[in-house]
């Protein structure tokens, strides 16, 4: 995995704050059981741990929670959308095939003619889009927003064991500006897999299978999840593999990290990557029980959540992990600096 | 208690066996992964996503082999 680190540019990259929104609805295991789900509400925690998760509103799509996750990162930045250089969107769940929800969202914050894309990257879509965001950063942009949103829950059959209790909506936003070099977010990689391609994947509605009534009426829009087994453990290993050579590219280990902010697939992944880490419960950010999985936007989400809680303060160093369908994996390792726990200070 | 003793006793704490070490195993996914990390715990071994095949765990005989190999 090679890593990307801004000091080697001479350049440093932090992120200046950061933003979440969660849909209002919550859903509860009993709601899916009542709206025909095969598992119990007890075996849906027990199996993931999962008590909670938000869905949106019937008139809410993607866009709309990135929008809502980038205005709370730049109003606690006090940066305007009209400054930010470039707009990055990690999302598997746009409003439309075309165009991105990007351009949707970079037309409601305002920010002018400044570039906006969307990447696919699963549920690494936050580090994917964190990646972007940093190289831009380093070779001159002065603020951009990496910003992960998705909508599972358009996507599920909840008929399916394996799927029906695990997803949740929500956006995840940071902004990413210059910084001072070394400090800050200090280094990213990335590692990509196409070996699992269909490991995790929605069959229907691409150019390879479009969108038909036999496809409709056969679920093939819902998530499918064939390979479970190898989604599990390959989701610790993809977390374990970036991490493992990341920490070695800055001559660190899981001891030198003070909190690790993983993607949370489910609960039982996440203990098994803390036991397979070597890393205790007070070192890990989870929020799986009351969320559930927000596929690419759970990292940024739960970023959010550590430094608003503090669990994550100045000096802290954070270890950002996602794994996800592709497979993609990745790993960032953040500086919480004095700039950002001020403004998870603010609402 | 053999290795295959073991294993058999512990696949039998999360799924129906036959008494036929090669009979197939019919375990769904979610019962595939619990046994997965219950061999880890119990024979100390490492079990990485790629050796989740039927080839290491179709059957009994096939997971008794499995780990013995692993532990090797």
């Amino acid at each position: 995995m090679k890593v990307f680190m801004p000091s080697a540019l001479g350049r440093g990259v932090r992120i200046r704050a950061t933003g979440s929104r969660l849909p209002d609805r919550v859903v509860t295991n009993a709601d899916l059981v009542a709206a025909g789900a095969p598992l119990t509400a007890d075996e849906m925690f027990r199996l993931s741990g999962i008590e909670t998760r938000r869905w949106v509103a019937d008139s809410e799509a993607t866009s709309d929670l990135a929008v809502a996750a980038c205005r709370h990162a730049l109003a606690r930045a006090h940066v305007a959308a009209a400054d930010v250089d470039r707009l990055v969107l990690g999302t598997v769940s746009p409003d439309h095939v075309s165009p991105s929800a990007a351009c949707i969202v970079q037309h409601a914050l305002g920010m002018g003619h400044a570039p906006a894309f969307d990447l696919t990257a699963s549920c690494s879509g936050f580090l994917y889009a964190l990646d972007v965001a940093a190289r831009a950063v380093a070779t001159g942009d002065r603020h951009v927003l990496a910003v992960a949103a998705d909508v599972r829950s358009r996507f599920l059959d909840l008929t399916d064991r394996a799927t029906c209790a695990l997803f949740g909506d929500g956006a995840g936003a940071a902004l990413v500006s210059e910084g001072p070099v070394g400090a800050g977010l200090v280094a990213i990689g990335l590692i990509a897999d196409g070996s699992g391609s269909k490991s995790v994947y929605v069959p229907a509605g691409g150019s390879r299978e479009p969108a038909s009534a036999a496809t409709v009426a056969a679920r093939r829009h819902a998530i499918r999840m064939e390979e479970g087994p190898q989604v599990y453990l390959s989701a610790i290993e993809g977390m374990l593999e970036t991490a493992e050579a990341l920490l070695a590219a800055v001559g660190m280990t899981f001891a030198d990290v003070d909190l690790v902010v993983p993607h949370q697939p489910n609960r039982r992944i996440l203990d098994r990557l803390a036991k397979l880490a070597g890393i205790g419960p007070e070192k890990i950010f989870v929020n799986v029980d009351r969320i559930g999985n927000v596929s690419g936007a759970t990292c940024a989400i739960a970023l959010d959540e550590a430094l608003t809680s503090g669990r994550a303060r100045a000096g802290t160093r954070v270890l950002l992990l996602a794994a996800g369908a592709g497979y993609t994996s990745g790993a960032a390792l953040l500086v919480v600096d004095d700039a950002l726990e001020a403004a998870s200070t603010r609402p | 208690m053999s290795l295959e003793g073991d294993v058999r006793a512990l696949v039998a704490d999360h799924a129906v066996v036959s008494d036929d070490d090669a009979a197939p195993l019919d375990l769904d996914s979610l019962t595939l992964v619990t046994i997965v990390e219950a061999l880890e715990d119990r024979f100390a071994i490492r079990i990485l996503a790629r050796e989740v095949v039927p080839a290491n765990f179709a059957t009994l005989a096939a997971v008794a082999a499995f780990v013995r190999a692993r532990r090797a």
